[in-house]
């Protein structure tokens, strides 16, 4: 990990399946949801999806909404700059690295608290999401949207992929959610045709045969 | 292609190939199955339904074997059925992408056929066997290779076993979809049991049996004896395009070796032929079985059928002339005192009196004693002569046709027993194999007289005298299911009617899965073979008969015919026949 990475905040709470940092970089955008993200907990390094954004009010907060004074767009910036409870952040760990392999499987350990946290770089990002192994965790998990997170978390994969690969990678990524689905038609149905308006507005190369 | 060459290639092909490493043939993968039910095979996600005929070829290859099976069904399959209920938007290119050929998919059903073992591929020598197992799980599934296909049915051409045994494998058709390869039939054992060629009307019957006797005759494999009703295989029979073409017959093709008799000399000669003989038969000459086989076409009851043998068993050989002769009558006091004497009832022996008398309109029964007609075909038969018997004008009427059939197969037959009895002492009397074929066979051979007509009793001994038959029909479920089980080749053109294509598997393994085969069949041209003299069952485009062909016989155009007689003469040495009565 290079630590010349911002570090966009600090593990609050965690668990195996994931956990929740505190966004701290007060001038930057918090990461999307579905974006990759990583931690580091012992000698490996620990990646999970980006699945919930939680803004908490806080005293301050509660007294500007409750009084009825016309806010200046200065007072509001003012405001977000110096808040008193931090953006929590949830992530759903999909893998790790350990002796430069990548596993698509739950870590042995989470990270403790106040680990920091980093972005994926593209490249980064690329190299976790090649294989599909992950699309079982998210869909097996009941706290997040599971739905909704696997589409985000295809659709950065192929935003990360080298130039006329995108198209290629959906579909890898729907057949493999083929095999998974094949009892809920009507799940992955729902998936798929989220992803086809995306394919259709990647204007990449030409259909890949099939197989 | 070369033949020998080509079989070579497909050894080597074989052993330098790893099991299921040709990726360009792959169809798919096997799922599921049984070796008394076929085996199923889910396609490949890049293959299309829509290339797969039914009647194609594919092979598995396992670590010890290499399958051999036939596409016997197609379907379509998915993942759920749901798919069925409410299908996915198709009209989204990425969404066809993803569910083709994943959540839908397409599926072929294979009967196996045969295989060979991968020892003996090993040792150069590998020879078809029947399947006694099937592939496992997940075993490759790719399209035969024309190599495959040849080496199977084996080059056109003379074979010689180990055995010393000969063999000719006749070039009968073409595969479907696949150029260069010749599919054959071993002639030997096409004759060894009785044959068929089936199919509706205009489906190529008819050239097709004229291109196997061909094939027969010009590699002398057996004698035939033709009953040509329609007076399509002799001199010259005609296509039935709108320009009415004419095509050779047997004797143009094989002047020396082929003679035609006639029952209809005008109509022979008004075609252009020249009979070598004209086939009479006196009155005296009949018996009753002649007449008994005709019972359904003349309407004959049982009673009347008795009658006759009491005629015969009273009147003795004339008893036909006597009792249609009112001169001769008059000798019992006409037909009452004929019917006292004999205790019969006046109405049978009158209506079967009238019934009888309808033969007197067919110009080839005579009042007078005639030549014997029989010994005359035999003693052609043993020069190895083949004999094609128009019926002229008389094939239009089934009674002809089938009365003189009868007759003279019943004889024919009768002295071949003979013949092979005393070969037995003296194999020099071995009679020459005889293949007799006849058309609109089902007329013969149906439940009704199938186990009485001399035409059920050789279909059934198989080749015991030396006897066998080649039936030529349009009805095959009018033939007695016990007479078609004895049918070791079948060749089958398209058939409609279920009855129809039911009798043709009559006694078939995997019988109903080459239903679908058979119903796939084009309307010309395009012919199922299956049983004794091929490997496995295959589905041909008919080779042409045309020029071509007859060049192939050895027919030079323009060569007189007295040329190509001597020639074919000294190809047959000169033989006499040995005659035993
Ligand atoms: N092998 C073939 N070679 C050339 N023409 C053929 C062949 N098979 C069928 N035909 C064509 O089909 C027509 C019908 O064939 P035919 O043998 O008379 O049918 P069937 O005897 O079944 O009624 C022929 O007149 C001919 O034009
Ligand atoms: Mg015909």
């Amino acid at each position: 990990m290079n630590h010349a990475d911002p570090v966009l905040g600090r593990v609050l709470r965690s668990s195996t399946t994931g956990y929740t940092f505190g966004f701290s970089q007060a001038h930057t955008q918090p990461p999307a949801f579905g974006a990759l993200v990583k931690t580091a907990v012992g000698d490996s390094h620990v990646f999970g999806l980006v699945y919930d954004q939680r803004v908490m009010d806080d005293a301050l907060v509660r007294q500007i909404v409750a009084s009825s004074d016309s806010l200046s767009e200065e007072r509001i910036q003012d405001m977000r700059m110096r808040r008193q409870t931090p953006i929590e952040i949830s992530v759903l760990s999909i893998g790790y690295e350990q002796g430069g392999t990548i596993y698509q499987l739950l870590p042995p350990h989470p990270p403790d608290a106040l680990q920091p946290i980093f972005a994926c770089t593209p490249d980064e990002s690329r190299r976790v999401l090649t294989s599909f192994q992950y699309f079982r965790t998210v869909l097996d998990n009941m706290e997040c949207p599971s739905e909704e997170l696997l589409v985000a978390s295809i659709r950065h994969g192929a935003g990360c992929q080298p130039p006329g690969q995108a198209q290629p990678y959906l579909i890898g990524a729907g057949r493999e959610l083929t095999r998974l689905l094949a009892h809920d038609h009507q799940r992955l149905d729902a998936i798929l045709r989220r992803l086809a308006d995306f394919f259709n507005a990647t204007h990449s190369l030409p259909e890949v045969p099939y197989g | 292609m070369d033949d020998t060459n080509s079989a070579d290639a497909f050894l080597h092909a074989l052993r330098a190939q790893p099991p299921g490493e040709d990726l360009s043939a792959r169809l798919g993968q096997v799922v599921a199955g049984s070796l008394s039910k076929g085996l199923e095979v889910r396609l490949d996600a890049d293959r299309s339904l829509e290339d797969l005929a039914v009647g194609r070829y594919v092979v598995m290859r396992t670590n010890n074997r290499l399958f051999f099976g036939m596409i016997t069904d197609v379907a379509l399959d998915n993942t759920n059925p749901a798919f069925e209920k409410t299908p996915p938007d198709f009209s989204n290119p990425f969404l066809r992408q993803i569910y083709l050929g994943n959540s839908v998919f397409g599926r072929i059903h294979i009967s196996p056929m045969l295989m060979l073992d991968e020892t003996d591929i090993a040792a150069g020598q590998p020879v078809p066997q029947p399947v006694k197992t099937i592939p496992g799980h997940y075993t490759p599934v790719a399209t035969a290779s024309a190599e495959e296909v040849a080496y199977v049915f084996g080059p056109e051409g003379e074979h010689v076993d180990e055995a010393g045994a000969k063999a000719h494998y006749f070039h009968i058709g073409d595969p479907l979809d696949m150029e260069n390869v010749k599919i054959t039939l071993n002639l030997e054992r096409m004759v060894e049991r009785s044959s068929g060629v089936f199919g509706k009307s205009g489906t190529g019957k008819t050239f097709l049996s004229r291109l196997l006797l061909a094939g027969i005759i010009q590699n002398n494999v057996a004698v035939n004896l033709i009953f040509d009703m329609h007076n399509e295989y002799g001199w010259e029979g005609s296509t039935e395009h709108h320009i009415q073409r004419k095509v050779k017959g047997l004797q143009q093709l094989f002047p020396g070796k082929v003679a035609i008799f006639t029952l209809d000399m005008s109509s022979s000669r008004r075609r252009g032929a020249n009979p070598d003989y004209e086939v009479k038969i006196s009155y005296d000459q009949i018996e009753p079985e002649d007449i008994e086989m005709l019972s359904g076409v003349m309407n004959l009851s049982e009673a009347q059928i008795g009658a006759m043998y009491v005629l015969r068993d009273r009147m003795g050989k004339a008893w036909l002339r006597t009792f249609l002769d009112d001169g001769a009558l008059e000798a019992y006091e006409g037909l009452k005192g004929l019917a006292k004497e004999l205790d019969q009832p006046p109405q049978t022996l009158a209506a079967l009196r009238r019934k009888l008398d309808r033969l007197r309109r067919f110009d080839f029964i005579s009042e007078e004693r005639v030549d014997d007609s029989v010994s005359r075909i035999l003693d052609y038969l043993q020069r190895e002569h083949h004999v094609v018997l128009e019926f002229g004008r008389h094939g239009s009427d089934l009674r002809a046709y089938l009365l003189i059939a009868n007759y003279l197969t019943r004889r024919i037959h009768a002295r071949y027993v003979k013949l092979k009895e005393a070969s037995f002492a003296d194999p020099s009397y071995e009679p020459v194999p005889l293949v007799i074929t006849i058309e609109e066979a089902h007329k013969f051979l149906d439940p009704a007289v199938a186990s009485e007509t001399i035409f059920g009793t050789i279909a059934r001994e198989l080749r015991k005298y030396n006897v066998t038959l080649m039936v030529v029909d349009q009805r095959p479920s009018g033939i007695d299911s016990e007479v078609m089980s004895q049918i070791g080749t079948r060749v089958t053109l398209a058939l409609d009617s279920e009855d129809d294509i039911r009798a043709v598997f009559m006694g078939v393994r995997g019988a109903s899965e080459l239903r679908q085969v058979l119903a796939g069949l084009d309307t010309q041209g395009q012919a199922l073979i299956l049983g004794h003299a091929v490997p496995m069952p295959v589905v041909v485009q008919t080779r042409r008969y045309d020029s071509e062909f007859y060049r192939q016989m050895g027919f030079i155009e323009g060569e007189t015919l007295q040329e190509r007689a001597a020639q074919d003469i000294e190809e047959l040495g000169g033989k006499r026949p040995k005659r035993l009565l």
